[in-house]
């Protein structure tokens, strides 16, 4: 954890927040772009300091019944586009999506 | 009593790769990992929507299936599908009953193709093997009947 904090203590001064809030900043933006992308049924979000002065942020997703691939795809940029538009584009390193679990429509309905 | 039939379809290869879970593909901008149990529920959910099949898993599958899901922790999805996921391929062995009357060859033949479409199709995994084994004819009235009322 140490180790982790060091490392983001470069990316301070992006959008002029210090990492903690830096890395929580990202992790909830992250987690709610990814859970109102059509085709998820819901995303947790974490993000660790990489090297450079950025954050890699990892996404665990429930998808529905849709081609994955390219859901993942657009989750991840839409996350790199909301990044930047909230001026933390120099803050986001690679966005890994893990997808965990598909949900049926009837599983929705139960 | 319980017929069984072992069929194997050898695509572009028999060959299996990959671990357990799925392996990610990498991206410049991230990887993307599918994991195994999306697979197994994908290929359960398809096998399910062939005409002629009645349920998934062995008998002692289904009678653990009916303990597990009964208290929450089992999936009737993914019961008597087992898979092994690659980076872009991926190998499915199921397990299942078909209704009596239906030709159990066109079954695993439409569950095979089934599964392929679905998984390619959700997933983006090319599938490599589909091993069908029918282990049980279900007979229509095979439910167990309901207990006799004691008292009129």
């Amino acid at each position: 954890m140490r180790a982790t904090h060091g490392v983001g203590e470069e990316a301070a001064g992006v959008a002029g927040l210090a990492p903690a809030s830096l890395r929580r900043r990202l992790e909830e933006l992250a987690g709610e772009v990814a859970a109102a992308t059509p085709g998820v049924g819901s995303a947790a979000s974490t993000a660790v300091a990489i090297p450079g002065g950025r954050f890699g942020v990892a996404l665990r997703l429930v998808a529905e019944l849709v081609p994955l691939r390219p859901l993942a795809d657009e989750v991840r940029s839409r996350v790199v586009t909301e990044a930047a538009s909230a001026g933390l584009a120099e803050a986001v390193g690679p966005v890994d999506i893990a997808i965990e679990d598909v949900v049926a429509a009837s599983e929705g309905e139960a | 009593m319980a017929p069984e039939t072992s069929e194997t379809l050898q695509t572009k290869t028999s060959k299996r790769s990959g671990p357990g879970t799925g392996a990610p593909l990498q991206s410049e901008r991230g990887t993307t990992t599918i994991a195994a149990t999306v697979v197994q529920k994908v290929a359960g959910i398809a096998a399910r929507e062939v005409p002629g099949v009645h349920s998934l898993g062995g008998g002692a599958t289904r009678a653990l299936g009916a303990v597990t899901q009964r208290v929450g922790i089992g999936d009737e999805r993914s019961q008597g599908v087992s898979v092994e996921v690659g980076e872009r391929e991926a190998a499915v062995d199921l397990t299942l009953v078909v209704e009596y009357g239906e030709s159990i060859p066109q079954v695993c033949d439409q569950v095979r193709e089934n599964i392929i479409k679905r998984i390619e199709g959700i997933a983006g995994l090319s599938v490599t093997e589909v091993n069908v084994t029918v282990n049980d004819l279900y007979f229509p009235g095979d439910e167990a009947p309901s207990e006799p009322q004691r008292v009129s």
